[in-house]
């Protein structure tokens, strides 16, 4: 029996979706803010990143950084946190808080009711100098964004999965880094970002999450709702995403950098999302592929071969991408990446084994399951269903997996068209 | 059989040390899915040399501990990751400083994954083969961690705080000393460390009780080396630093720097070396928490930004406390955090002191809803001999004088490490 709980569903006079889940598996409660944008154009994406770390600098109420410490110290430690996202072409702005359950604690209020009231204060009522955020916090907010986009090539990693991106969705909305461009940060400089955030609170999609032991939900509603009074006027779907499904070009690239092992990515298109019939399939084959350690890839480069320290795939299934990552030694790039086209024949051939389809589905059950331990990733995982408009429970994904049958993963690997190469190896910066 | 109700964060635990030596934990998680068992081995990369009754000496080449977390995986029956797939569970391991440890995750198949778990870990299988071929992926692994600006700032920092001491080692090894490892080493280091009365379990999860304790009276019945009868030898680590500053160049878009204050105390008593690392965990907090007038201070004149942060960690024979940043402005920011830390003490108030212990309890609650998290704090406390789930006393317990007099010996005034990683000059 999967011990989960679900999400009930509710609406704010004021058109914000909100979601609680009542449980007391966690020690915890979680109340999550996400504000969906699509992911446009260089200028927006950088507008749209720097918004959570203005507010973060300080609200009305919270007027400076060390004032909103101090309120969360005054909630026992509240954990808060504000990042920008991309989940297929859509931006999230997200702001969170993480409190202790009120029956831990033998504090006068109700620590919950107090997130709440923060995260509203703090989205929702900015400090506003003269018709714009406070100018010393937009320059905060883009020194910090600027350092945080420059150093994305300290992680040697990473960096070649956002280039890896980049070069095989150039064109496309996709290819633009999640948080934003040292351009776009300086074409922000030219406008009222407070106009551009009032639009943006009156015209996105909000989803607000709350998980843990909450008594009465409809009446955490209630409050909700009526602290939540801004009027609003929701434009924007909830998901902007763009599927390429021809026109595939091959690409190959190679960067230098001052490194001693090289990072190799390989680009995979796949016109498969969750609404597609195939998707449980796909879920599967990227597992098969890639995704575990029994996984074709992953026995062949790396214990058969020790051609790799790491090699792993990973799914977007927002846009349909697959991206395989390995760090290889550079005089070994050829074999991997014959060997990695080899192993993508393979799977169209249907040429591998019941058990590794079997293996692969108890991993993701396994996963999926787990995936409901944690609050955090019950929040991520509702969110990318509804973004993707199938609200799956967990006993139907689960369900679903067991039932995709040899001939289903074949059709995706079928489907499946690696376009992109891309080698960082040893050199000059 | 120890059981303990901690009706007070809803936790229940049990502890017992079977007939095997093996010492177990158990603690039940009823409405969860995960199960998750963690065998935790005490041999870790400072683990290198050893004495037995005889006074015989053993040594052993830096990464052992590391590498025979590796060989382990792969035995006579094959990969032992691929044995846990066939049943849906995944297995992980990672060698620490003062340990290795084996773990698994599972839904269901449990006690099959326990089975596994302790077959892969005692039953070792030393191919030649196998061991060259590792030593590539090892290679491979410690190439990886060069090119990381984090990891070197933090090796770095450990290499010129200590002269002797293992924990300045790579936990892999290096290239030069992982060619020394070959079948005779291993199957030495595992005949010394790999014995059950050097070992803990710790399970975490929906099981019942009675029929975990019955399997593993059942089951682990092994009687190696009973009572572990070597002495772990560690070299002397002279007082005081080994270098005052290294400065180096990467490939990093902004340069990064590091401070490190070494722990001179020395002390037996285990409840006072772990409420010690509690203890100056809460200094570094009040000094430079995001509620302090400092951390402003700094970020108001631009000289650290988010990524600042600060942890001391505390070990039997070792203890450090590190400061990290990433500056533009090099010395200025060195500078401002020496300042602050030399001048503290008039800062000192009781006030921000309960406000760091009710942050601490907020941070201990979070911890605790993940398995994971939960079941290497237990490892951690137990070393010495005390039990996570208890802090919250610790917390609460800890005086305002502990904490000045702390500071004082760690921290003011005191001689420092400055790791410096500049920008590579095109």
């Amino acid at each position: 029996m999967l011990k989960t709980s679900k999400f009930n569903e509710y609406k704010t006079e004021n058109d914000i979706d909100v979601y609680i889940n009542n449980t007391d598996k966690f020690k915890t409660n979680y109340i999550h803010l996400d504000i969906v944008r699509p992911l446009s154009t260089e200028k927006d994406v950088s507008k749209n990143a720097l918004i959570p770390y203005i507010l973060y600098r300080g609200s009305k109420k919270y007027p400076t950084n060390q004032a909103i410490s101090h309120r969360l110290d005054d909630m026992y430690g509240a954990d808060l946190n504000v990042s920008v996202a991309r989940r297929g072409e859509n931006q999230l702005l997200r702001f969170s808080v993480e409190v202790i359950s009120d029956k831990y604690v033998d504090a006068a209020e109700s620590l919950i009711k107090k997130a709440i009231d923060f995260l509203y204060e703090l989205v929702f009522s900015p400090l506003v100098v003269d018709g714009e955020f406070k100018k010393e916090y937009i320059k905060k907010g883009q020194t910090f964004l600027k350092e945080k986009i420059l150093s994305l090539k300290n992680d040697k990693s990473s960096y070649v999965i956002e280039r890896c991106y980049q070069e095989m969705c150039k064109g496309e909305d996709f290819s633009l880094y999640t948080l934003g461009s040292i351009n776009g940060l300086r074409e922000s400089q030219k406008e009222n970002l407070y106009k551009y955030f009032q639009k943006i609170l009156l015209e996105s999609p909000i989803e607000l999450f709350v998980i843990g032991d909450i008594n009465k939900p409809d009446d955490l509603y209630q409050y909700i709702n009526n602290k939540f009074i801004d009027k609003r006027d929701k434009e924007l779907p909830l998901n902007n995403t763009f599927i390429k499904t021809e026109n595939f070009r091959e690409k190959e690239l190679e960067e230098e950098d001052e490194i001693t092992q090289s990072r190799f990515c390989a680009g995979i298109r796949v016109p498969i999302t969750r609404s597609h019939p195939l998707y449980f399939a796909l879920i599967v084959y990227n597992g098969m592929l890639g995704g575990f350690s029994h996984s074709k890839l992953f026995t062949t480069i790396r214990e058969e071969r020790g051609l790799a320290y790491y090699i792993n795939t990973r799914l977007e299934s927002t846009k349909g991408l697959i991206l395989i990552n390995a760090g290889i030694d550079v005089v070994n790039y050829p074999i991997v990446k014959e060997i990695i086209i080899e192993k993508i024949e393979e799977m169209k051939a249907g040429n591998f084994s019941t058990e590794n389809i079997e293996w692969t589905k108890k991993k993701l059950i396994n996963r999926y399951k787990t995936l409901s331990d944690n609050n955090h990733s019950i929040v991520d995982a509702f969110l990318l269903g509804l973004i993707n408009g199938k609200k799956d429970s967990l006993n139907y994904v689960i369900n679903s997996i067991k039932q995709v049958k040899k001939e289903d993963i074949v059709k995706v690997a079928k489907k499946v068209n690696l376009t992109t190469y891309y080698l960082l190896k040893p050199g000059s910066a | 059989m120890i059981y303990k109700d901690f009706s007070n964060i809803d936790e229940e635990y049990y502890e017992k040390r079977l007939d095997s030596g093996l010492k177990v934990v158990f603690i039940p998680r009823e409405r969860f899915n995960k199960k998750h068992a963690i065998l935790s081995v005490e041999a870790g990369s400072v683990d290198l040399k050893l004495k037995d009754l005889n006074d015989e000496i053993y040594e052993y080449p830096k990464g052992i501990a590391h590498f025979m977390e590796h060989i382990l995986f792969e035995n006579r029956e094959g990969s032992i990751i691929d044995k846990f797939s066939k049943i849906g569970s995944s297995v992980n391991a990672y060698t620490g400083f003062n340990n290795t440890n084996y773990y698994f995750n599972t839904t269901s198949n449990f006690f099959d994954s326990l089975k596994y778990l302790f077959g892969f870990v005692l039953n070792p299988h030393f191919d030649t083969d196998r061991i060259n071929h590792e030593k590539n992926v090892i290679k491979q692994e410690i190439n990886m961690y060069q090119d990381s600006p984090n990891w070197q700032s933090f090796y770095q920092l450990l290499q010129s705080l200590f002269y002797k001491y293992p924990i300045k080692n790579n936990i892999a090894g290096t290239q030069k000393s992982i060619e020394k490892i070959n079948k005779k080493t291993l199957i030495d280091f595992f005949d010394k460390f790999y014995s059950l009365d050097n070992m803990t379990l710790i399970v975490i999860g929906a099981i019942n009780s009675d029929r975990l304790f019955d399997w593993l009276d059942k089951n682990i019945t092994i009687k190696r080396n009973q009572d572990f009868s070597y002495e772990k030898l560690y070299p002397e680590e002279p007082m005081g630093i080994r270098l005052e500053e290294k400065d180096l160049a990467m490939s990093i878009s902004r340069p990064i720097i590091s401070l490190g204050y070494k722990e001179n105390s020395r002390f037996e008593n285990k409840e006072k070396i772990i409420k010690q690392d509690m203890l100056t965990n809460m200094i570094l907090e009040m000094i430079f928490g995001k509620s302090s007038d400092n951390y402003h201070d700094l970020y108001n004149k631009d000289l650290i930004d988010e990524n600042f942060s600060f942890n001391y960690m505390r070990e039997k024979n070792s203890g450090f406390a590190k400061i990290y940043a990433e500056t533009n402005s090099i010395d200025r920011t060195i500078n401002g955090i020496t300042e602050i830390i030399d001048n503290w003490e008039q800062e000192i108030d009781n006030e921000n002191f309960e406000v760091v212990k009710h942050k601490f309890i907020g941070r201990y609650f979070r911890s605790l809803n993940s398995v994971e998290t939960l079941s290497s704090q237990i490892i951690k406390y137990l070393k010495f001999e005390q039990n996570y789930l208890d802090i919250i006393k610790m917390i609460k317990d800890i005086k305002l004088d502990e904490v000045i007099k702390q500071y004082k010996n760690l921290l003011q005034e005191k001689e420092h490490v400055k790791i410096i990683i500049r920008k590579v000059h095109k």
